[in-house]
């Protein structure tokens, strides 16, 4: 007993190699492992939470996974933001085609359209956000690179005309084309939809979008409790995290329950049209098929459903 | 044999007979099947929500300083006055009056008040052949002359509305000619643009 007391002196050689071996082997792994975990350690203290981070593409959701992901989300306002939401996943209409026109002779350029975006959408208050730009044109030209946005004269001011800018919703749809991930895509009422979920933030299709219409989250959404819209669209205006893509989906919240989108409603004048492309009746068709119609950039072949008209 | 025969002779026609009301009923039951598939094809078209136009509540009401027993402003219909004056048809600018009205302004092309106000009956219009028109119908009395709006109205590319773009699931209501042009001075005018956005870099369209 005590010889081997003796024997069991401080020094290496007297440690089996096994054990050093064992313990380094040991070391090193819980470093590399504490390494790795570490960005999702990170996460623990960030807005994104595991289940965010887990979430599969909303095309490979079941009706049970979205049901759990729309609680969820609710349940994160909830807490975020003190507001009772209700979030549903509005498909698109069979047998129907959004498309929007605007009459450039009516509009007044008062951007009553652009609060209620901002308004309707959840945007985030501190960035004045909206997914319509009203253009402030003068008259002689159509290049909407030349509108000015920034004016706050009483309008519509002499030799100018106002051309309020959205999502296009193109046939051909460059964004879409440009995402890595396919987190954009087009649905069957020709609305484009972003999955808030899978989007990474690289921002291409905000380069690729020739109407400037998408929008980054530079920072978390804020919108006072009091004003949340909670009748909301898993596809559109829930509160978008941060770091994410986000664009006009037509209200589709609204406009897939046959409702307006809220910037024709808020138009003083009447000068948009909403309706259905497929119905020959509806009166979207009735302005395609008698107005003088237009659409944004057509030469660079993106097909927009969004077209704009002058009055005779 | 005999008794056979006999059997057939009666029992042929019975046979037929019982055949004959079989096929009616048969065919009877399909045309009613019809009618009522067809009623419930006409029910879904049927099935549209309204489209409610906004209207005036009806002629208007001018105000006076008098106030009644329960403290209500006392307000007269315009034939009150207008019943003891002399109608004067040349009269364009409210500047030509000496009583009532003179603060008034009034563009609306070369029109006189009497080319819309009904001499005979100030309580409602007047179309331009003369024949009375309730104020509450006011907006055949602009399509008169605003022949191509009217028309974009009808067809839904005219005109400020709220609700259902689909009608199957829910209405609609639009806005009238008034509520949005004044009658005297219809040039929609101008107004303050609200929600200026942020734009750091200046004026241009990127945002």
């Amino acid at each position: 007993m005590s010889s081997e007391k003796s024997i069991r002196l401080p020094v290496i050689g007297e440690v089996s190699r096994r054990t050093v071996m064992k313990t380094l082997g040991a070391t090193l792994g819980v470093a590399a492992f504490a390494k790795a975990m570490a960005p999702i350690a990170e996460w623990a203290g960030s807005e994104t939470s595991m289940d965010d981070f887990l979430q599969k593409h909303y095309k490979e959701l079941t009706a049970e996974d979205k049901s759990l992901l729309m609680t969820r989300l609710a349940d994160d306002t909830r807490e975020k933001y003190g507001r009772e939401v209700t979030i549903k996943d509005h498909k698109p209409l069979a047998n129907t085609k959004f498309g929007y026109a605007l009459n450039l002779s009516i509009c007044i350029g008062c951007r009553k359209c652009s609060e209620a975006c901002h308004i309707e959408n959840n945007h985030d208050r501190v960035t004045k956000n909206s997914y319509i730009r009203v253009l402030e044109m003068s008259k002689g030209s159509m290049d909407m690179e030349k509108g000015r946005v920034d004016y706050v004269h009483a309008v519509p001011k002499k030799d100018k005309f106002y051309m309020p800018v959205q999502c296009q919703q193109c046939e051909h749809p460059p964004c879409v084309d440009v995402c890595p991930v396919e987190a954009t895509w087009k649905q069957e009422d020709g609305v484009v939809v972003v999955d808030y979920n899978w989007c990474i933030g690289c921002r291409y299709c905000e380069a690729a979008c020739p109407y400037h219409a998408r929008r980054f989250n530079w920072k978390k959404p804020e919108v006072p409790k009091d004003e949340i819209n909670p009748n909301q669209g898993l596809l559109s205006n829930r509160i978008r995290p941060q770091g994410v893509v986000e664009k006009c989906t037509f209200c589709l919240h609204r406009t897939r329950e046959g409702r307006m989108p809220a910037c024709l409603e808020a138009c003083p004048t009447g000068a948009r049209v909403f309706g259905n492309l497929l119905d020959p009746e509806s009166e979207i068709r009735y302005v395609i098929d008698n107005k003088r119609v237009f659409v944004l950039k057509e030469e660079l072949g993106t097909k927009p459903q969004f077209f704009y008209f002058f009055d005779e | 044999m005999y008794d056979k025969r006999r059997l057939m002779r009666l029992g042929l026609p019975l046979v037929m007979v019982i055949v004959g009301l079989i096929l009616a009923t048969a065919v009877a039951s399909s045309m009613r099947k019809n009618e009522i598939e067809g009623d419930v094809q006409s029910d879904q078209s049927k099935k549209r929500y309204g489209v409610k136009v906004n209207r005036p509540a009806g002629p208007p009401r001018v105000l006076t300083d008098h106030k009644d027993v329960h403290g209500n402003v006392v307000t007269v219909a315009c034939s009150s006055c207008h019943a003891t004056k002399k109608p004067n048809p040349a009269l364009t600018q409210a500047s030509q009056l000496t009583q009532f009205h003179q603060g008034m302004t009034f563009r609306h092309g070369n029109l006189s008040c009497l080319s819309c106000h009904n001499s005979g009956d100030y309580d409602a219009l007047r179309l331009a052949d003369g024949r009375k028109i309730a104020y509450r119908n006011v907006m055949d009395l602009c399509a008169q002359c605003h022949g191509p709006q009217h028309r974009d109205y009808q067809r839904g590319s005219h005109g400020g509305m709220r609700g259902y773009w689909d009608l199957t699931k829910g209405p609609r209501q639009r806005n009238n000619c008034v509520d949005c042009h004044d009658p005297h001075v219809p040039r929609y005018q101008k107004v303050l643009p609200v929600f200026p956005p942020l734009v750091p870099g200046g004026g241009a369209s990127h945002g």
